[in-house]
């Protein structure tokens, strides 16, 4: 435990410049929406849910980044001292995921707030499940299904790369996190994708949401009516998710021991 | 005995880093590992830590391979790596953590007689960072230490804190090997010197058995390689 908290705390160290920047990015998302001010409340919708989905993904895109500068250290040769120390791989997998996963978890409850501030905006009321639905359970499931099996990827490709000293073809591990997914999405479509990668279900499901309350009476705006939000949580999903993760973990901490230094 | 390289080959893509090495290395033994540059020191220490795998032969650290005997070892690279955002209390912190032999008692005493600033390892001079990262190495209380010129591109006055640190650091139950081009200043450290040229072994001797022949480390160096 020692070994996994002094690894924690260097993430911390190392990392924070990166966390603090995505989680005050939250300012100037807040901001753009509040800037959204257009006539009609299905435009106004449309285009703030548009304003969340790109901040969830930049968010993902950042977070990959992050835990992908491993890369950079193992050029650097600043990763020897992790490297020697008589700690098992997956460990060192482990806080570097733990700690992107803890920052992501803020940086989606933060933009579940804002999803809550614009359905209040809106006029609606929320009863306190559909708010901890809205500001917990949604982001958490969405860090869990996504960003976690999309993170441990991440290292694993990084850690592939290195320990066969394919460092010049790391090119090919960031054109695929980048260009990969949407690709995906053009090819598949986003519902398309709900029903073959659990974690794109949150992308439809802030969609849906809005497109919900944007059917809703037109007398909705500042008139005061009650929205439920369901639970789109999956157990299923969080469970697959967890094994996949597990095991991608368990892969890199092998190319971790296995890496020549 | 400590560690030893049986009849070990390592090949980087067409070329030889290291051809055919078998060398043994005994507790409480200072060992200087000289050569030019591209004679193989670098690979030689890099297997013995356990960083690069042996393409033919085998490498062991008492009895098991250096990977799995990591816990015993310090080995402290050439390059100038340290995270930038390390000072010395982040250092400790970090070693502390990682590290079960480190003792905090024995670091402090060295950021003190090695006079190493209390910044961020990104704000201190090459000779601090190089200092510092002696330091954290020298701290631990290991079996083998494996130090990969630790004087390279130093100053004068840090070259010679390092060389005072590692003669006051030393323990009769452990062994260091120091690769250096400093032959002249680190000469009287060695107990004994092994001379490699183009990865194969072109002299292993005890330092005291060439000063009875009235020879220097050094004279010994530019006759075997110049």
């Amino acid at each position: 435990m020692k070994g996994l908290r002094t690894l924690l705390w260097k993430e911390y160290r190392s990392s924070r410049g990166w966390a603090l920047g995505l989680i005050g990015s939250l300012g100037l998302w807040t901001w753009i929406v509040m800037m959204i001010n257009n006539e009609g409340i299905e435009d106004r919708l449309a285009l703030r849910s548009l304003v969340i989905s790109v901040a969830f993904a930049i968010g993902v895109i950042v977070l990959s980044f992050m835990v992908g500068r491993l890369h950079a250290e193992i050029r650097r040769d600043e990763h020897r001292v992790l490297l020697l120390a008589p700690i098992p791989g997956y460990l060192h997998v482990l806080a570097r995921l733990v700690f992107a996963l803890v920052v992501g978890l803020v940086y989606a409850i933060g933009l579940g707030i804002l999803v809550w501030w614009i359905f209040l905006q809106a006029g609606a009321h929320l009863d306190a499940a559909s708010i901890v639905q809205l500001v917990a359970a949604f982001p958490a499931f969405g860090v869990v299904t996504l960003l976690m099996p999309t993170l441990a990827w991440v290292l694993l490709l990084v850690l592939f790369t290195s320990a066969y000293r394919l460092s010049r073809l790391s090119w090919i591990a960031v054109i695929m996190i980048c260009v990969g997914t949407p690709v995906s999405l053009i090819y598949r479509g986003l519902m398309g994708l709900e029903h073959h990668l659990p974690g794109w279900v949150v992308a439809p499901g802030i969609t849906g949401f809005f497109d919900r309350l944007a059917g809703v009476p037109s007398q909705g705006e500042g008139s005061g009516w009650m929205m439920v939000v369901p639970g789109i949580v999956h157990y299923g999903d969080i469970l697959g998710m967890l094994i996949l993760t597990g095991l991608i973990v368990f892969l890199a901490g092998r190319l971790w021991e296995e890496m020549e230094g | 005995m400590l560690a030893m390289l049986d009849d070990v080959t390592k090949v980087y893509g067409k070329s030889y880093g290291l051809r055919d090495l078998t060398l043994e290395i005994p507790v409480g033994q200072v060992i200087g590992l000289l050569g030019v540059n591209g004679s193989g020191k670098t690979t030689l220490l890099k297997l013995l830590s356990g960083l690069l795998l042996p393409t033919r032969g085998r490498v062991s650290v008492l009895g098991e391979s250096p990977r799995r005997n990591r816990a015993k070892l310090v080995f402290l690279g050439e390059t100038d790596a340290i995270y930038r955002w390390t000072s010395p209390t982040d250092a400790e912190r970090l070693m502390s953590g990682l590290y079960p032999d480190f003792s905090l008692q024995c670091y402090r005493t060295l950021l003190d007689s090695l006079q190493i600033p209390m910044r961020r390892a990104g704000a201190m001079s090459k000779g601090e960072r190089a200092r510092l990262r002696l330091a954290m190495a020298l701290a631990r209380e290991a079996s083998l230490y494996i130090l990969d010129e630790p004087l390279g591109g130093i100053d004068l006055v840090s070259r010679e804190r390092i060389l005072q640190s590692i003669v006051g650091q030393w323990r009769a139950d452990a062994s260091i090997i120091l690769s250096t081009h400093a032959v002249a200043e680190a000469e009287g450290l060695f107990d004994r010197v092994v001379f490699l040229r183009e990865g194969i072994l072109a002299l292993d001797a005890l330092a005291e058995e060439l000063r009875e022949r009235g020879e220097s480390v050094r004279s010994t160096f530019l006759e075997v390689l110049g």
